[in-house]
């Protein structure tokens, strides 16, 4: 799995770099980024006939892989700062669980550099879709829900539709798990408050 | 030439494994020898003649076995191996043979009215008649190839194509490839387009089916559009929720933090860890309802109460971890779906 390019080699400890259309993701120290097409194509070469099924469930059905986020979480809930909110931290936390592999969580990994800047300077997010916004047609009823499935995913907007639908599974998987450490986060945290003044919250 | 021929048979009768490229090779080759000697056309056709019934009779009992043996070995892309077969060897109700240049085999039988008629092509479309069932291979191009090599010494160089060309599909058939076997069925069109587009739907449609199962309530909806608005309001309730829950974390963060000084990280940790042991949870735990409007998700079950919550735990005290032990069982529940 030796690439001569840097910037596609697997498993680098510390900073690595992620090439991402034209701006570089950089993981966070420890953290191993594979390079993604890589591991899409070796998952899809070991694939049986089982189709998506099996390993999307796999990924985050598991209980650990649900510790893993929620101790993750938890670590960087304490090391946040004011200007990013709570939700941010979540989904780049849960994006980083994703390893890279899915375009959503690439997406999210990059778009969350821009935009706690970009917050901080009151500035609007480039819309991603500005064609289609001016000149649309009109579009077959499934075609118009593809298109908003596409914007819900995110970084999926002009994802073809088999691509689509992959990526919308693993987020939905990656969404329930990531609703269920939430609560389970919460309801710790909360038992744990040692203040009179929120009852039951 | 036919004791020859006789011999070859019996030897491959022995022996499956010779495929029938070899043998038609054979066959051709013997046929070709034929043709030097006799350099008359209408020798030849004569010599056609005669020859064919034994040749055919010979090959048929061998196509017969073939069909035979290929029925339980060769599951992919055979089927029944008898419409296989059918399917390879065209039917036709004319053979012209006037063409002295038409090299190859050329097996007539009168009844069943099946020939099988090689040649060499240029082209590796093959061209199927639609009325049948067919069967079609993806990147054929480069098998074809190695089969015009093998049948170079019979190079017919015209490219003569009144009767319906097929190639020697068997041949190639056995011949272990990794191609897409894909089956046309009856009345449906066996282009290259379409059946492309066969095969991206049967993808999506697999797809669709997967996310089917992964969004609750998509059974009942039927149809493209309405699986996709199921799933698009799923996964925006599950958006939702994150919304809230990340409401409440930032509630409950900082004064977590300003709490946590006396506690350390790895005592948190350790609760974490605590998780997979579960207790059945007791039953005197009420409902500790969260205010999200979103009932459909059987995940979100949330049956825990924690009637603690009014005494709130104290800071680290030493029936600290009796108490937070029979409170992490009822939270663990949490991580049970």
């Amino acid at each position: 799995m030796s690439g001569t390019n840097p910037s596609t080699s697997p498993e680098l400890e510390g900073t690595e770099t992620v090439p991402f259309g034209r701006r570089l993701v950089r993981a966070q120290r420890g953290q191993r980024v594979f390079a993604p097409k890589l591991l899409e194509a070796l998952r899809r070469s070991r694939r049986s006939s089982e189709g998506p099924a099996s390993h999307i469930s796999r990924r985050w059905g598991d209980t650990a892989a649900q510790k893993v986020y929620s101790l993750k979480l938890y670590d960087a809930l304490q090391r946040s700062r004011r200007s990013t909110t709570v939700r941010d931290t979540a989904d780049k936390v849960l994006a980083a669980t994703a390893r890279g592999t899915t375009r959503w969580s690439r997406a999210i990994l990059v778009s969350r550099l821009g935009r706690s800047l970009r917050r901080h300077k009151k500035t609007k997010l480039a819309s991603a879709v500005r064609g289609g916004g001016g000149g649309r047609r009109k579009l077959s009823a499934v075609g118009n829900r593809v298109r908003l499935l596409g914007g819900l995913v995110p970084g999926c907007r002009r994802t073809a539709l088999p691509e689509l639908l992959d990526e919308t599974a693993d987020y939905i998987a990656a969404l329930e798990m990531q609703v269920r450490a939430m609560t389970a986060l919460s309801k710790i945290m909360s038992e744990f408050q040692p203040s009179d003044k929120l009852g039951s919250v | 030439m036919l004791e020859s021929l006789v011999s070859l048979e019996s030897m491959s009768l022995s022996s499956m494994d010779v495929s029938v490229l070899e043998r038609l090779k054979w066959l051709q080759q013997q046929q070709q020898q034929v043709l030097s000697t006799t350099n008359a056309s209408p020798e030849l056709l004569q010599f056609h003649g005669t020859n064919n019934d034994e040749l055919l009779q010979n090959t048929f009992s061998h196509f017969q076995m073939l069909g035979s043996g290929f029925g339980p070995n060769y599951s992919m892309g055979f089927g029944p191996s008898h419409e296989a077969m059918d399917g390879c060897i065209s039917r036709t109700n004319s053979c012209q043979m006037d063409q002295a240049d038409t090299v190859g085999v050329m097996l007539n039988n009168s009844e069943e009215n099946i020939t099988i008629i090689l040649k060499n092509k240029r082209k590796s479309e093959v061209k199927t008649r639609e009325e049948e069932k067919t069967e079609k291979k993806i990147k054929v191009e480069a098998e074809t190839e190695s089969n015009m090599k093998v049948k170079s010494n019979l190079s017919n160089t015209e490219a003569s194509s009144e009767t319906s060309k097929q190639k020697s599909k068997a041949a190639s058939e056995t011949q272990k490839l990794d191609y897409i076997h894909v089956r046309a069925r009856r009345g449906q069109a066996t282009d290259r387009h379409s059946l492309a587009e066969r095969a991206r739907r049967e993808k999506i449609s697999k797809k669709m089916k997967y996310l089917q199962d992964l969004v609750p309530g998509c059974n009942k909806v039927t149809g493209r559009a309405g699986m996709l608005d199921e799933i698009i309001n799923y996964v925006q309730s599950l958006q939702r929720q994150v919304e809230f829950l990340s409401m409440k974390l930032a509630v409950l963060n900082p004064e977590l933090e300003l709490a946590m000084e006396d506690l350390s990280v790895k005592q948190f940790q350790a609760y974490f860890t605590n998780l997979p042991v579960v207790v059945a949870s007791k039953p005197s735990l009420m409902v500790d309802a969260p205010l999200f409007p979103l009932d459909q998700q059987g995940s979100l079950d949330l049956s825990v109460i924690n009637p603690n919550q009014a005494t709130t735990i104290e800071a680290p005290s030493a029936s600290w971890e009796t108490q937070s032990q029979s409170l992490y069982n009822t939270s663990s529940l949490g991580f049970q779906y």
